[in-house]
């Protein structure tokens, strides 16, 4: 097959670009708290989700703590542990994951990479991420209240959410609510913004089969998270009447704590249909710009093209509007009508040869390639390890059948962990890695990264792979301790033990990741503008990091995809977007 | 180099652990080994999809890696090669998904012959009703509930009169005897899980879910829920006992009918009295308790609590434990009650003593303890330390608190609570065990004195 | 371009060899976007509706379903909100024949009627506390007072783009330059209006249980 033909007697050199009107801060506010500058916007959406995510981090060492050495640490009782629990699950998944992913590397890079100014909604973008930040406050001050924050599992089924005999079943679970409602009208503003600055203002010759698979998980994770979001509001907008104003959507007549409850008529189920067909897209949503970005860091490291660059935007597709009819999944054993398993079971089976051919096609570009083991290649290739084991133990959890016996156990932990957690943060730290000389123009402490790497590589399979083995045994989730039963070993307990101790490192390493952040940009060694000689357009502005505008007087005009990496016949091993096919030939 | 190598010895290391640990599924104890063939078979499917793809990965790594000179292949795709996996995908994946929903079709419908057991799941505790001679269970709403039929039976339904309670968190099945469970909530999300069935389901309140199994091994097995449920969660602990026929008919004809429940045991004050005499010795004459004979004060205990605790000490679930000298004391004198109707009368006679001020003995700091009551003791016992009938927490405002600290300690050393028909007191031992040391009994104890 | 044109044909992997459209200008980019945005997030508030009207069914269906007394003043607030959509239309063809008076008139009146329209369903929810006792425990008056909260929330939100577009077309100017503003606005008017009689007809507007049913497949 002939890959590049060109016959320059058609060339044309395009005319002066368009220019897009910007907004120019005149005060320090304006420059540095309310900047409309995505690039500005997307580092305070990292930095609130990473703050917000320490936090979460700590819950889990408490978490850890208690179930390795039960009883021991008096400021950890039963209701707290609980507590944890829920908040380390709602921060991790929603304000850290989500919010990294499409607020911080979105707004990054949609921008940059699709060859705009801008988002083409500045003043939007600068209100959603406030409206985020007050999301985050109000989640933070779920904290301080009294009661203390809700303790109702991060799925937050009612009735238990709002009764007594749950910790925060008052304040803590109203302003829950109140916080998702809010990251919900804030993650509405900057999704529209994500979705319509990619459909409307790519510069010319960025087709939609030219972009970068990074842009295209991130495009179709907004779109997922725009039509998922609305389930979790409804159901959240409910919950909270139920509480206020008495009315019965999801309680039925109960009698709770030896007194009778005011409801009637109200189904539970109906909660977990709706927060499922949230929450099963929500996993896509972290999953699928995950998969972009891998996708792009390894052609890059690899010095390949993307193997199959139609299949893996296909699939990524594909698996979105798939995400949207396999929610039951998560509810096999919950007491709806079990007839529904068969269909669930087998649209989740189905999601997963889309899924295996994305893994296939990234082994398939590491094949032949040029591999530098640069740190963001490691992770990377991290990334695949944990992502395919995850996967794995995916399809025993969706399978109704296999999944009756693991379903509520450290099985299900382990494995959305594998799959949900450690994937996708190896591509966030990869992604830092990767970005990180073109963000702040300065390289990262290679030394602290490789700890960082090693650490997290070896110690997250330390933690999670025993685990899946104490749910086999069938050791509960959510269980503040586990003594006093018949069948499970006196050694379960030591495996607990260890998997705290590779979690404590585990988290230890993160610290030392944000000091390397924060070390980097002052003290870092000079950076230049395509250290890794990628060819997307981020790599090929005027200065780095970018200004404000992106790309000095005239945008990028593109003429090929983003994966022309060795290419036969020209010396370079890499041609960026932006060269036209005649000075290649040059 | 290194790269690939430890990401060899990871994989390799996770096919070792996966046959080498002595962690896996405890043994079965249903019809439902079939359930765990499809694991086994989902294991090996996955497993070979797992070494080969991440052994793959670590050859690219040794052989692709960049080197003075080399220079990566171009190929922007192969949609034969993508077809080809696709399809071998597809065949692992069908391979895995057609056992698992025949399965499936037998998990969704229970037999016929199966026999159906009710089981009421309530923060956080079990009960179960089975159906009396007519075959068939009674009609039950939320709304007929209280301390007197906490099973919430329709007092009118003709069905229910001879349906079978068992107000226990044990509950006995016949061996080989498929069982269909009807799980009914009255708050809550629960669940029902007995590992060694394999089977699980929830609990919703507001409808009826079932699940089925035919146990098929004699044994005794734990039963948990694992739906999250609230602070006592992780304790909401039942137990499954399966048998011989024989021994299970004795069982079900021990239990009371719901009629038998409702016409009130007649309660004889004077019987209560006599049967009192021997009580009286060491709990004193107003059952004002001595603390010297370590005998509690009575006046003001719970009377669903001293009930079970006398059946308890009849049948040798308390009192038989070694280091339990003073229950062992005690449960001798339990054995005087002949039966229920002698439980009955001596409670009701109890009731109408009047005791003597309660003094406090324990000098401890309350204000340590405050919190720990409150968002875990409180659950159960009340705010107010009154009790709460639906969780069968005993009022703890009318106990000597000696008594309750020397309780403590026995519940945490695992001295009290740790028969295996005792659920009530593993519950209480559990969360006995957030009470770090001793320190933090005496001040628990006295914050409740403060109540 | 590169070879093959559609999504499904391109070989994005062949460099462009044709010409390069011309690019388009700021200010061109900005008015599709907003278009784009605004048909996006009716998409967006499609899939919320929806997913309460279907929550609404699914808890029909089971026996115990009580239907919520009828409110006759619905009718009139939805013969006042078919108004005001019908004014901002009349407001969109004067923009277009460049007729001044038309768009002042029809974008005023549309607001005054959206008030009454928002006056009127409090006026409705008013009547329905006191119908049912200050009682919401009956889940079919639950569902009503959320739906039409959430879609008087959404009329009031559409306000603040109304009194926007209002405001600038009582400063001179080129009416066509207005077309777009108002243009959004009748179209997310139109889009409410058409929510707003799905959802009365269906759920708020005598026993509709068996459409729904039907619609719902379920018989």
């Amino acid at each position: 097959m002939e890959y590049t033909a060109h016959d320059e007697s058609i060339f044309v050199r395009p005319a002066e670009v368009g220019e897009m009107e910007l907004y120019h801060p005149k005060t320090w506010l304006g420059k540095y708290v309310f900047c409309q500058d995505a690039k500005v916007i997307a580092i305070q959406y990292a930095a609130t989700a990473l703050a917000i995510g320490l936090v979460a981090l700590v819950l889990s060492w408490f978490m850890r703590l208690q179930l390795a050495w039960p009883n021991t640490f008096t400021f950890i009782d039963p209701a707290y542990y609980l507590q944890a629990v829920t908040m380390h699950g709602m921060i991790m998944v929603v304000y850290l994951l989500t919010a990294l992913f499409l607020g911080g590397f979105g707004n990054y890079l949609i921008p940059l990479m699709v060859g705009a100014r801008d988002m083409v909604f500045p003043w939007l973008n600068m209100i959603s991420f406030w409206v985020y930040f007050t999301a985050v406050l109000l989640l933070a001050a779920s904290f301080f209240v009294g009661g203390g924050s809700t303790g109702a599992g991060w799925t937050l089924y009612p009735p238990q959410a709002i009764l007594p005999g749950t910790p925060g079943s008052e304040a803590g679970i109203l302003l829950m609510l109140a916080s998702l409602a809010v990251f919900i009208i804030g993650f509405t503003m900057g999704g529209l913004n994500y979705v319509v600055t990619i459909l409307q203002a790519r510069t010319r010759g960025m087709t939609l089969m030219r972009m970068p698979l990074t842009i295209w998980g991130i495009f179709t994770a907004t779109v997922l998270a725009l039509f998922a979001f609305p389930a979790l509001f409804v159901s959240a907008i409910m919950m909270a009447l139920d509480v206020l104003l008495g009315t019965s959507f999801f309680m039925p007549a109960i009698v709770s704590m030896g007194s009778e409850a005011e409801h009637v008529g109200g189904n539970p189920l109906l909660f977990q249909h709706l927060f499922w067909f949230f929450g099963h897209p929500e996993v896509y949503i972290v999953a699928l710009p995950a998969f972009g970005i891998v996708s792009d860091l390894i052609s890059v490291h690899a010095r390949k093209n993307i193997f199959g660059y139609r299949m893996m935007v296909w699939a990524i597709v594909i698996i979105g509007a798939l995400s949207f009819v396999v929610w039951a999944h998560h509810m096999y054993v919950s007491g709806m009508n079990p007839y529904f398993g068969f269909f669930f079971a087998t649209t989740t089976l189905i999601i997963a040869i889309p899924t295996a051919l994305k893994v296939y096609n990234w082994v398939l570009t590491l094949w032949q390639g040029n591999i530098h083991l640069t740190t963001p290649m490691l992770f990377s290739i991290a990334f695949l390890l944990f992502f395919v084991n995850g996967g794995m133990t995916g399809l025993f959890l969706g399978n109704s059948t296999v999944s009756m016996p693991l379903s509520d156990t450290l099985f299900v932990v382990a494995h959305f962990h594998m799959v949900m957690a450690v994937a996708p943060v190896m591509v966030v730290c990869g992604a830092i890695y990767h970005w990180y000389p073109k963000i702040s123009g300065r390289w990262y402490h290679e030394g602290m990264a490789k700890f960082h790497f090693w650490t997290t590589f070896v110690g997250s399979y330390l933690v999670f792979l025993p685990m899946h083995y104490l749910g086999i045994m069938g050791v509960p989730r959510r269980y503040f301790e586990i003594t006093g039963t018949t069948f499970l070993p006196e050694s379960a307990h030591a495996v607990n033990a260890s998997i705290t101790i590779a979690a404590l490192v585990v988290g230890f390493a993160q610290l030392v990741f944000l000091w390397n952040l924060i070390w980097s940009a002052f003290k870092g060694e000079k950076a230049p503008g395509n250290p890794w000689n990628a060819t997307t357009l981020e790599w090929q502005t005027e200065h780095t990091p970018p200004e404000h505008g992106n790309f000095g007087k005239e945008l990028p005009c593109v003429y090929r995809w983003a994966y022309d990496y060795s290419v036969p016949g020209h010396e370079e091993d890499f041609i960026p977007q932006n060269v036209p096919p005649r000075s290649v030939t040059a | 180099m290194v790269f690939a190598i430890v990401l060899l010895v990871l994989v390799f290391g996770t096919v070792l652990f996966h046959f080498l640990s002595p962690w896996y599924f405890t043994p079965i104890a249903s019809n439902w080994s079939a359930m765990d063939d499809t694991v086994t078979l989902t294991f090996i499917v996955t497993g070979i999809g797992f070494v080969a793809v991440n052994g793959f990965i670590a050859y690219c790594v040794i052989k692709f890696r960049n080197k003075e000179g080399r220079r990566a292949e171009y190929e922007p795709e192969s949609v034969k090669m993508e077809s080809w996996l696709t399809g071998l995908t597809t065949v692992g994946v069908a391979a895995m998904l057609a056992p698992g929903l025949f399965i499936w079709a037998d998990v969704v419908t229970p037999p016929d012959d199966a026999l159906e057991v009710e089981v009421l799941a309530r923060q956080w505790n079990w009960s179960y009703r089975l159906p009396g001679d007519d075959g068939k269970l009674g009609a039950v709403d939320v709304s007929h509930t209280s301390a007197d039929n906490p099973l919430g039976i329709d007092p009118t339904d003709p069905f229910g009169k001879d349906d079978v309670i068992v107000y226990d968190p044990v509950l006995h099945l016949e061996v080989d005897q498929p069982v269909t469970f009807l799980l009914r909530s009255t708050d809550v999300l629960h669940n029902f899980t007995v590992p060694q069935f394999r089977v699980k389901m929830d609990f919703v309140p507001g409808q009826v879910s079932y699940i089925w199994a035919e146990p098929n091994k004699v044994g005794s097995y734990d039963l948990l829920c694992e739906e999250l449920c609230g602070v006592g969660h992780y304790a909401m602990r039942g137990r499954v006992v399966v048998e011989d026929t024989e021994t299970y008919t004795r069982w079900v004809a021990d239990q009371p009918t719901f009629a038998e429940t409702q016409t009130a045991l007649s309660s004889d004050l004077v019987a209560g009295q006599a049967a009192y005499a021997v009580c009286g010795s060491c709990h004193g004459a107003n059952a004002e308790g001595n603390a010297a004979m370590h005998a509690p004060r009575l006046a003001g205990m719970d009377s669903e609590y001293m009930k079970r605790q006398l059946r308890h000490f009849k049948r040798g679930v308390r009192g038989t434990h070694e280091d339990d000298v003073w229950g062992q004391t005690m449960a001798p004198m339990a054995m005087t009650l002949a039966d229920a109707s002698a439980i009955e009368n001596v409670v009701a006679y109890i009731n109408t003593l009047p005791g003597a001020e309660l003094t406090d003995t324990i000098a401890g700091d309350p204000a340590n303890s405050a919190a720990l009551y409150q968002s875990t003791c409180a659950q159960c016992h009340g705010g107010d330390g009154r009790g709460v009938w639906t969780v069968n927490a005993p009022a703890l405002t009318d106990l000597d608190d000696w008594y309750m600290a020397e309780q403590l300690q026995k519940f945490r050393a695992g001295i009290r609570g740790r028969h295996s028909d005792d659920l009530y007191g593993l519950q209480m031992g559990l969360l006995s065990n957030t009470l770090v040391d001793d320190e933090a009994v005496t001040d628990m104890v006295a914050y409740i004195n403060t109540l | 371009m590169s070879t093959g044109t559609g999504i499904f044909s391109e070989t994005p992997w062949i460099a462009d060899t044709g010409p390069v459209a011309p690019a388009l200008s700021g200010a061109e980019i900005a008015l599709k976007s907003r278009r784009s945005a605004l048909k996006m997030l009716l998409s967006v508030v499609s899939v919320f509706f929806l997913l309460m009207i279907v929550a609404y069914g699914g808890r029909m269906l089971y026996q115990d379903w009580r239907p919520t007394p009828q409110i006759n003043l619905l009718w009139a607030n939805t013969g006042v909100l078919l108004l005001s959509s019908l004014c901002l239309q009349f407001a969109l063809m004067g923009a277009r024949a460049g007729r001044i008076l038309w768009v002042r008139n029809g974008l005023v009146a549309a607001g005054i009627l959206t008030v009454l329209f928002l006056v009127g369903q409090w006026t409705a929810w008013q009547q329905l506390t006191t119908l049912v006792l200050g009682d919401f425990s009956n889940p079919s008056v639950g569902f009503f007072f959320m739906i039409t909260g959430v879609h008087g929330l959404h009329m009031a939100g559409g306000m603040l783009a109304l009194v926007r577009a209002t405001k600038r077309a009582f400063q001179p100017g080129d009416t066509h330059k207005m077309e777009a503003n108002i243009s959004n606005c009748a179209l997310y008017w139109h889009y409410l209006l058409g929510v707003w009689l799905l959802v009365f007809g269906l759920l708020f507007s005598g026993n509709n249980f068996e459409i729904l049913l039907r619609i719902c497949g379920v018989i």
